[in-house]
Order: C-alpha cells, then sequence, then structure tokens
C-alpha cells in the first residue's frame, strides 16, 4: 500500500530546492523546469490517479465551516452585473437545443447542496456550503452531442475563463453554483453563478459566468493559457 | 490571502510564494511545491477512506495467505484466495 508519509517525504524532497531557491541561490533557473516537470506529473497524479467519475470529494458537517473564503477576480474592480434581472447562461455549442437559462430557470432545476474544501493553489483550503444545479443536469435539458468532449466557461470578468474535460465537468460534484453558506452567492464569490467542483483548484472554478459551450476541441483558460495545469485537480 | 492552511507543505509552498515577492500571478513552476502537497494530503484521504482496514464500505481488495510471507517470502508462491472488488477467487 502507497504510504502517506512517502508522498510528503516526496513534496519535502522537491519543497527543499525551491527553499534553496528562494534563499538567494544562484540556481533558480535551473530548477524551474524540474518544477514544471513536476507540476505536470502533479496534473498526471490529479487525472489518472486521483479523478475518478464515481469518486465523491469528502463532504463535512456545517459546524466546519471556514469563518471567511478569499475572494479573487481578475479584473480591476469588482465584477458587477448592471442589470441583474437581464442576465441569462447561454448554454451552447455541440448541443441539440441552445438553451438561455435565467437564474430562476436554474433554480428550478435539480438542486445539489454540499459542505467541501476548497483547495486554492497558492496553498489556503476553506471549507463552505455551496448550492446549485448540476453541471450534468444543463448538459441533459440542452441535449449535449456525442461529439462534446470538453465544455468551455466564460466570465464577465474581464475574458476570465476555463477548459474543463467532459468527464470531470460531468462528475456528479459539478455544479452551477447560485448559492454560499445559505444565501445567494455574493460578487465577491461570483455572482450570480459560478462553477464549483471540490476536485478542482479554485482557478479552474469560474465565477461571474455567462457562457457554457461543449466542444470537440479542448479550450483554454485564462491561467491554463500561462502554463498553468490544464486537468487542475485535487 | 487568508482562509486556513492546508499543510505544514503548504504553508511552506506560500512562504516560498512570498519571500519571491510573487503577485497574485505567480508562474507556474512556483504553483508546483503547493499542488504536490495539496495532492499528497487527497492521496491519503483517498487512501485512508477506501483502503486501509477490512470493514463496511471500503473497497474489498484482498489476498489471504496460508502462511506469513512477511516471515517467509517464498509463501507469496503458496495456496492464496484473491478477493477483487468482493468477488472471492479461489486457488
Amino acid at each position: 500500500m502507497i504510504d502517506r508519509r512517502a508522498f510528503l517525504q516526496l513534496a519535502a524532497g522537491a519543497g527543499t530546492a525551491s527553499l534553496a531557491a528562494a534563499c538567494g541561490w544562484d540556481g533558480g533557473n535551473a530548477v524551474r523546469p524540474l518544477l514544471l516537470d513536476v507540476s505536470r506529473f502533479n496534473d498526471w497524479v490529479g487525472e489518472k490517479i486521483l479523478f475518478s467519475k464515481r469518486r465523491l470529494a469528502p463532504e463535512y458537517d456545517i459546524a466546519q465551516r471556514t469563518a471567511s473564503l478569499p475572494s479573487y477576480f481578475i479584473s480591476p474592480e469588482l465584477p458587477m452585473l448592471q442589470d441583474p434581472k437581464a442576465w441569462r447562461l447561454q448554454v451552447g455549442g455541440l448541443v441539440r437545443t441552445p438553451v438561455s437559462l435565467s437564474l430562476d430557470d436554474l433554480q428550478g432545476m435539480p438542486r445539489i447542496t454540499y459542505t467541501v474544501k476548497h483547495h486554492c493553489v497558492e496553498g489556503w483550503s476553506a471549507i463552505a456550503t455551496w448550492h446549485g444545479v448540476p453541471v450534468s443536469a444543463v448538459a441533459e435539458r440542452c441535449g449535449m452531442l456525442p461529439q462534446a468532449r470538453y465544455v468551455r466557461f466564460d466570465s464577465f470578468d474581464s475574458g476570465y475563463s476555463n477548459g474543463w474535460d467532459l468527464a470531470s465537468a460531468m462528475h456528479p460534484q459539478t455544479i452551477l453554483a447560485y448559492g454560499m453558506n445559505d444565501n445567494p452567492l455574493s460578487p465577491t464569490h461570483g455572482a450570480p453563478l459560478r462553477l464549483y467542483s471540490p476536485t478542482k483548484l479554485g482557478y479552474k472554478m469560474t465565477k461571474y459566468l455567462v457562457s457554457l459551450t461543449f466542444t470537440a476541441e479542448r479550450p483554454g483558460g485564462y491561467w491554463e493559457d500561462q502554463g498553468y495545469p490544464w486537468f487542475g485537480g485535487v | 490571502m487568508g482562509g486556513r492552511p492546508l499543510s505544514n507543505w503548504g504553508v511552506v509552498g506560500l512562504l516560498f510564494l512570498q519571500s519571491i515577492g510573487a503577485p497574485n500571478a505567480p508562474p507556474p513552476w512556483d504553483l508546483a511545491i503547493v499542488h504536490a502537497s495539496i495532492l499528497a494530503v487527497r492521496t491519503g484521504e483517498v487512501l485512508d477512506a477506501e483502503y486501509g482496514s477490512i470493514e463496511e464500505g471500503k473497497r474489498a481488495d484482498l489476498i489471504l495467505f496460508d502462511a506469513n510471507p512477511l516471515t517467509n517470502p517464498r509463501d507469496l508462491l503458496g495456496t492464496k484466495t484473491v478477493i477483487k472488488d468482493g468477488v472471492v477467487w479461489s486457488p
């Protein structure tokens, strides 16, 4: 059986190398290719070892919720809708029937609530409760075609977007969240609608959603195009 | 920045990012250590949840030996029963 300590020792070895670089050791440029290899290996572990269509991320008790969850967006100012009532989620691409869904439409679809741990690639984690509709239910509603292999999620946060593989998007815990901790989603966390999944790193969960597009080609993404892990699993 | 630190190694990774003055957008190579530490903890959670003990709800993947192969490795070749996904395979 694989031992947790062995994994931590692996992380410890890599950590020593990066700390040496941080302390002014002139080998920083030499270490970077190694770290990029580690990053590619990480993405492989996330997709091939940890991810499974059936394996669910652990859920937590409401009492374990973290006091606050850091918020994050790329626009210079908090992205907010001028006219929230006019907002619609456009669902299209490789589907039988493209649909335009209001928040009421989405809230009338199957609802999931879970309390899970959020993992940020900057090194913090936090527990919160999320409420939303499974992406798989949206795919069913628009009649996703068999040629669809990926999903592209677009936002109104200065063009922030993410690309997902279909298996991750159809995972039972992947939702379009309109609520957090028993309240409507706040603008700081991506109102009116954001992608959420406890099996992904935080930056994979597109906030301020405007569209969802099923594609045959692998879409890029805001951070993914800058070299961040594409799968981004945890 | 806030929330609960993931693990000691998550904190090390975070300190590393801060020590090199990484802004909100650390370059991709700086993420590798933190991501590895998250995956290490998650792997431990999965192993604990699905394997590691014999009880209801865990994966029924077992090999039963007639003798202890840890004291005599040759016993690895001896009579054994394999249980994979709960299905018993006897010799």
